[in-house]
């Protein structure tokens, strides 16, 4: 059954019923989820968070597109979470993931835990007991991968609280005209962008997507919005000012986590090879070329407005999903909220400029730690964003220190 | 009443803050060099007192079973290191500096006016709580 997920270029966006959705991978996955668990312990009852947030989209998205049992299966692999088996009546019911992308993330990132982690796959079970039967459910994992299990497992059953509203597409940017090129560069973008749509980024038969060495989903934005914005306001109204600082550290974090392992594979992949690098004679058309894959990510338009080599980057952020996604949950905001966009233009830098990614490093924890956390390393910050009234977001990256 | 070690902290930020300001509008090289040379052995001796003070918070946050702090710490730390190795070096090179020295300045500016904002409402309070 083809998923009508639509690719919206006068956005620079893709949707399915009524959701947006953007590709991520598995590191950023786990170190999102793993930052909001850690640092909210005490504070707040993050798995909760995490649950809630996925059926609210969820069941949104399924509501949309009138969905059954066999179409939620279908999103769910396609998207690259893993294989889903929903045996539901109208009282109770169980659910299976086979080969659950958080699960098997989790295990190759940490190692074996004691506790379950799929917390997006258990609101999405969620809302698809809500999508097929009506009425409020509840879904808890009772067996995973990632803790010893065989399968993740999942006892389904009525009750919970109703999804609350997402987003939905959110607030969309008006795009004025690309600015051009902000120096000289012999990539072509357009073609890129193409290309990279045409790339078979859907789940195989386990419900898995593995490219550029990473796994990946095509995971809903507002899913990314409302778990990161909601953990950021908890800290701040139940932590305090350091909580809500260090919140927003960890999420431009996630940021430099993506960046390193999302577009590090990317730039050292076989698709780059043959598709990119032949367009580059310099680093520059380098940091071109991965925007232009970015431009195919759904993460909004993304324009290289300022670039001095091995010193600084301005990039500007045309709807973006993030300020999308935040103005329509929560409004205008006093701060920059594209954190990891802010994120992703350091981790560009760094992976050009300190990592050197031309020559294809490994990219381990150790070589993460070598490149974010060396003297020289590129930091970033949003100057201007969309949230606080902008019409664009602009994110700046510089070289600290000499 | 604010415990001393936090006081001097706050009076090294004042001072930081008022040479950040006098230097900001030397669009030149030479002036903008002369004038942090004069302030380099401050900062460099400022942020080596951070960097022992942020170890001894954490364990101070610990001793006190102030698990919640204690974590935070855990994230301010590590990215406070970063920064202070960095401003540190940025100093080192003031008798050989690079091409792009004054906008190399602009950013350590934004970096340390960041940090002692970040420090003075979030860092310094954990400090006084346990500290009376």
């Amino acid at each position: 059954m083809p998923l009508p997920i639509e690719v919206d270029m006068s956005h620079y966006l893709a949707r399915l019923g009524g959701e947006p959705h953007v590709f991520h991978c598995h590191h950023y996955n786990c170190f999102l989820q793993q930052s909001i668990i850690n640092t909210s312990a005490g504070v707040f009852d993050a798995r909760t968070l995490l649950i809630q947030a996925a059926t609210d989209v969820v069941a949104a998205q399924l509501k949309t597109l009138k969905a059954d049992a066999a179409m939620a299966q279908e999103i769910f692999s396609v998207l690259g979470f893993g294989k889903l088996e929903l045996a539901l009546t109208k009282t109770s019911g169980t659910a299976t993931v086979k080969a659950s992308h958080y699960a098997l993330a989790w295990l190759s990132k940490f190692g074996k835990v004691k506790a379950p982690v799929c917390f997006f796959p258990a609101g999405f079970v969620a809302a698809a007991a809500g999508a097929v039967h009506g009425g409020n459910w509840q879904a808890v994992e009772t067996e995973c991968l990632a803790s010893g299990g065989s399968a993740c497992r999942f006892e389904v059953k009525p009750g919970g609280k109703a999804p609350g509203t997402s987003p939905g597409m959110g607030a969309l940017a008006d795009f004025g005209p690309r600015p051009p090129a902000a120096t000289k560069t012999s990539v072509d973008d357009m073609a890129i962008i193409q290309a990279c749509a045409g790339l078979p980024l859907a789940g195989d038969k386990e419900g898995n997507v593995h490219a550029f060495g990473v796994s990946l989903t095509r995971h809903y934005s507002n899913y990314y919005n409302l778990i990161s914005y909601k953990f950021d306001h908890l800290m701040a109204s139940m932590g305090g000012e350091a909580a809500a600082i260090a919140a927003r550290i960890l999420l431009v974090e996630a940021g430099h986590v993506c960046a390193f392992h999302t577009f590090g594979g990317i730039m050292e992949s076989a698709e780059w090879e043959a598709l990119i690098k032949p367009q580059c004679n310099t680093l520059e058309d380098w940091a071109y070329g991965m925007v232009a894959v970015v431009n195919a990510l759904g993460w909004g338009r993304w324009s290289i407005a300022a670039l001095e080599p091995a010193s600084r980057i301005e990039m500007v952020i045309d709807g973006s999903y993030e300020s999308n996604g935040y103005i329509a949950a929560f409004g205008k905001s006093e701060i920059p909220r594209c954190h990891l966009a802010t994120g992703a233009t350091a981790g560009l830098m760094n992976l050009l400029y300190n990592a050197d990614i031309t020559k294809r490093p490994q990219l381990t924890p150790e070589f993460y730690d070598q490149t974010f956390r060396s003297p020289g390393l590129f930091v970033a910050r949003e100057v201007e964003c969309r949230t606080m009234g902008a019409k664009a977001c602009r994110v700046v990256a510089e070289k600290l220190g000499a | 009443m604010m415990a001393p070690l936090i006081e001097t902290f706050k009076t090294q930020h004042r001072e930081i803050e008022r040479t950040l300001e006098a230097c900001e509008p030397l669009k030149d090289s030479a002036p903008l060099i002369a004038k942090l040379k004069t302030f380099r052995e401050l900062v460099v001796r400022h942020l080596d007192a951070k960097d022992a003070f942020y170890k001894q918070l954490g364990a101070l946050c610990t001793e006190k079973n102030d698990h919640a702090s204690a974590n935070l710490l855990r994230i301010f730390e590590p990215n406070m290191s970063v920064q202070s190795t960095a401003v540190k070096k940025f100093f080192q090179t003031l008798d050989a500096p690079a091409g792009n020295f004054v906008q190399a300045f602009n950013t350590v500016a934004y970096i340390l006016r960041q940090r002692i904002s970040t420090e003075e409402k979030a860092i310094f309070p954990m400090y006084q709580k346990h500290t009376p």
